[in-house]
């Protein structure tokens, strides 16, 4: 049986596992190690890939699709494109060991290298994002959308117009410093050596690429959220890690997305040029420690909370206190969130209660200064508005 | 064993008749009659003070509730997060109006096979898939969740790989589950269309042959079920019981939520651990196994005792993690009149092969207490099939109140 060294590497973040295959055939050897070519001495971290006799995995689709389960904090089992690992993530690579399906070619190894990239990224708090990317300087674009929506070519028209374009399909999105830096990854579609950024940008919002538009246009969107989360790649989180799970998907949310309808002609880069100076000008960056939402208008120059600002909780979501804990489960959702004390506190006050009286009351019931209870209260409850789970007091749903 | 005084879930089953008749149904319908609106909105009230946060309603069939919507909309005042188990054929515009209105978190609908002859096979009404289907992409549609469970029997073909793609297509996550009981009067009927060994080995195999398997300590100390861990399942006609299957009444009141919680059945039934079943806890294949209380009374009437069609799931799940087992003789000619296939069994290693033998199913004095204190662990098995009655001709029950 053949012995196959392959080295993953994501040197944005000095992360880098040997792998070894075992019965890779024979006419995907080269390919492999032109893809993953190994350097130096073998690292610390190893990982074991044995091509099986019998079916493995999930079925080979055009797509990778993965299916991740939790046996520990650490410990996942992934099953993927004609290939199904159990794997240990440590802060500086992984390890663990493998199947791939009979006959496995480069696309099942690509399968697991993806799935485990994301899988680990997400644990240094770094999301991948299906969009393409445009800098100008330090300051970056993100253009989101489905297959076909047009990403890629407003990336490229962009990149024709004065901007530089650093991905097209997928990108890293590092939110482990409260700034958003984009980082390109090695695995875009087809095999086309990774890109090498000397600093990474830092994102300054994202646009839902609309296209076959009569007129270029550019507004806030008003589902800001639910872009984000159409276009995040991501696993379910591994047990106890769902809270800061979270918290970094609400950090993204955090960014402005706005709608980009972009007709099939004609110059795209000064308006998104424009569009970029209007973002740097608002000052709102996660460098500042304030965060906003699409809605909502944050703690403003004059300090405090908007004191006609009344929400309330939607009719048909569910919940009790269990222990001490929110227990929320939404309709429309799978998930079941699980809030923390004050989150909870907030969360029972919220009914037809002004958010200064909710303050108020956090301030003197936990141990938080005004200013702090004051933005951990509104990014709270925008949170849960974009979620759906709260709506203005006074607003009627059909 | 600590007492549990609030619950998180319960399941109320609010129809005892169907319009279904499909081959691997555990119930026996048109024998326990139905509670009324009001009395199904006092049982609300008794588990909205209980704690419960999750409720699930099914039936039967519960769409055949004329006053479902009504019920509905109860369980919402009340603030649960409701699931809705249903076989999604028959949903009016009444109904699939109240499931949008009132949030229903899940409807859960039972799909047999991607093919519509085969599904149509289990329930035993023509155009059944199509019809369900159907119904699935109207709830799709309007934004609900819809989850399928699909119980594998013998009368499908469907791989897991097509049942995933059904999956797919509808728009819709799918359970699989590869467990079957025999039905609630004792009957082993429905157990002829239970998986076969192929499935069941194909199910281990691409579904589950990743997951860990514990010690045999490990095992020992844990729980074979959720029943009555904080949840309680009350029947169509209000008797408040541990889940579906358990036999026994946790309160002599129907719907007396407060007692059943607080009844020392309820305690013992969400304190049972593997180490208290007899036969089960000596057996080699305990780790590889999965089994139902419930449905270990239906089968050789002991509750806490072996079930046959675990011990051959267990056998199943053991060969396709590590390979064939061979069945060998008992040493003992008292347990050789036993079914060869029941446990418990040892493990044998050969210098060619591996194999399992029957060995003693023993009881100790506590077991004889346990089931002295609670007759209805072990009860007769009549082992009669019951002749099963068209969904046309059943007939609904005098509806009850509560007493």
């Amino acid at each position: 049986m053949n012995r196959t060294e392959l080295d993953w590497v994501l040197p944005a973040f000095g992360w880098r596992t040997r792998v070894t295959v075992l019965g890779l055939p024979a006419e995907h050897v080269a390919l492999a190690q032109q893809r993953w070519p190994t350097a130096g001495a073998p690292p610390p971290f190893s990982f074991t890939l044995q091509v099986s006799a019998g079916p493995v995995g999930l079925e080979r689709q055009r797509r990778v699709h993965t299916v991740v389960t939790w046996k520990d904090a650490d410990t996942a089992l992934v099953r993927t494109n004609g290939a199904e690992v159990e794997v240990c993530l440590a802060s500086r690579g992984l390890r663990g060991v493998g199947m791939l399906r009979a006959g496995a070619t480069i696309g099942a190894l690509e399968a697991v290298f993806r799935s485990l990239v994301v899988l680990w990224l997400t644990r240094c708090s770094v999301l991948v994002i299906h969009a393409s990317a445009v800098r100008r300087g330090d300051d970056g674009l993100l253009f989101l959308g489905e297959s076909g929506a047009g990403k890629t070519t407003t990336a490229r028209r962009l990149g024709r117009e004065g901007f530089r374009r650093i991905a097209d399909d997928m990108l890293a999105i590092d939110l482990s410093e409260r700034s958003c830096r984009m980082i390109p990854l090695p695995f875009e579609r087809g095999l086309r050596p990774p890109l090498v950024e000397a600093a990474p940008a830092t994102c300054r919002g994202a646009a839902l690429v609309i296209k076959g538009a009569s007129a270029l246009t550019i507004e806030l969107a008003a589902d800001g959220a639910q872009c984000w989360r159409d276009a995040l790649i991501t696993f379910p989180p591994g047990p106890g890690r769902a809270g800061a799970h979270l918290e970094l998907f609400a950090t993204l949310c955090a960014l402005p997305v706005a709608r980009l309808a972009a007709p099939p002609s004609g110059r795209l880069g000064d308006a998104v040029a424009a569009w970029l100076d209007q973002l740097l000008a608002a000052e709102h960056s996660l460098d500042n420690g304030d965060s906003f939402g699409n809605h909502t208008v944050m703690a403003s120059s004059e300090g405090g909370v908007p004191s006609d600002h009344v929400l309330r909780r939607v009719p048909n979501v569910a919940w009790r206190v269990i222990d001490g804990a929110a227990v929320v489960v939404a309709p429309h959702s799978p998930t079941i969130q699980t809030l923390n004390p004050v989150a909870t506190r907030i969360w029972e006050l919220v009914d037809d209660l002004p958010l200064p009286a909710i303050v108020d009351t956090i301030v003197n019931e936990f141990d938080v200064a005004r200013t702090q209870a004051e933005h951990d209260v509104m990014q709270f409850v925008s949170d849960l508005e974009r979620g759906g789970l709260l709506e203005p007091a006074g607003e009627t749903r059909p | 064993m600590s007492a549990v005084l609030t619950l998180r879930s319960a399941h109320v089953l609010v129809s005892d008749h169907c319009n279904h008749a499909c081959a691997h149904c555990y119930q026996v319908h048109g024998q326990k009659g139905e509670m009324d609106l009001p009395a199904i909105e006092r049982l609300f009230d008794e588990l909205f003070r209980a704690g419960v946060l999750f409720l699930s309603l099914s039936g039967g069939e519960a769409t055949l509730r004329p006053d479902l919507p009504d019920v509905l909309r109860a369980a919402r005042a009340r603030g649960f997060a409701i699931t809705l188990m249903t076989n999604g054929y028959a949903l009016s515009d009444a109904v699939h109006a109240a499931i949008v209105a009132t949030g229903v978190w899940k409807v859960r609908i039972s799909i047999y096979s991607d093919l519509a002859a085969e599904h149509d096979a289990v329930t035993r009404v023509p155009c059944s898939f199509d019809r369900t289907c159907a119904n699935i992409q109207r709830l799709r549609a309007a934004n609900v969740q819809v989850d399928l469970a699909t119980p594998m029997t013998s009368l499908s073909t469907a791989t897991i790989a097509r049942l995933r793609a059904l999956g797919a297509r509808l728009g819709c996550p799918i359970t699989i589950a590869s467990g079957m009981t025999a039905k609630e009067d004792g009957s082993l009927a429905s157990l002829a269309v239970a998986p076969t060994p192929a499935q069941l080995g194909a199910f281990f195999t691409e579904l589950e042959h990743v997951t860990s398997i514990p010690s045999i300590e490990e095992k020992k100390n844990s729980s074979p079920c959720g029943a009555c861990t904080e949840s309680l399942t009350i029947h169509s006609d209000g008797s408040v019981r541990a889940c579906t299957h358990i036999p026994g009444f946790l309160a002599k009141a129907r719907g007396d939520v407060v007692s059943a919680i607080a009844s020392p059945s309820y305690q013992f039934i969400g304190g049972i651990r593997w180490r208290d079943l007899h036969g089960c806890r000596d057996c080699a294949l305990m780790a590889h196994c999965s089994r139902c209380h419930g449905s270990a009374a239906f089968e050789l009437g002991d509750m806490l005792g072996p079930q046959p069609s675990a011990c051959r799931a267990a056998r199943v799940r053991y060969e396709a993690l590590h390979g064939p087992l061979e069945l060998l003789p008992a040493m003992d000619s008292a347990i050789e009149q036993r079914d060869p296939t029941i446990g418990p069994f040892e493990l044998v290693a050969t210098a060619d092969a591996t194999g399992i033998r029957p060995i003693a199913d023993v009881l100790t004095e506590r077991d004889h207490e346990l089931a002295n204190q609670f007759p209805w662990v072990r009860r007769a098995t009549t082992g009669s099939p019951t002749k099963p009655v068209p969904a046309r001709r059943l007939l609904r029950r005098p509806i009850l109140t509560k007493e």
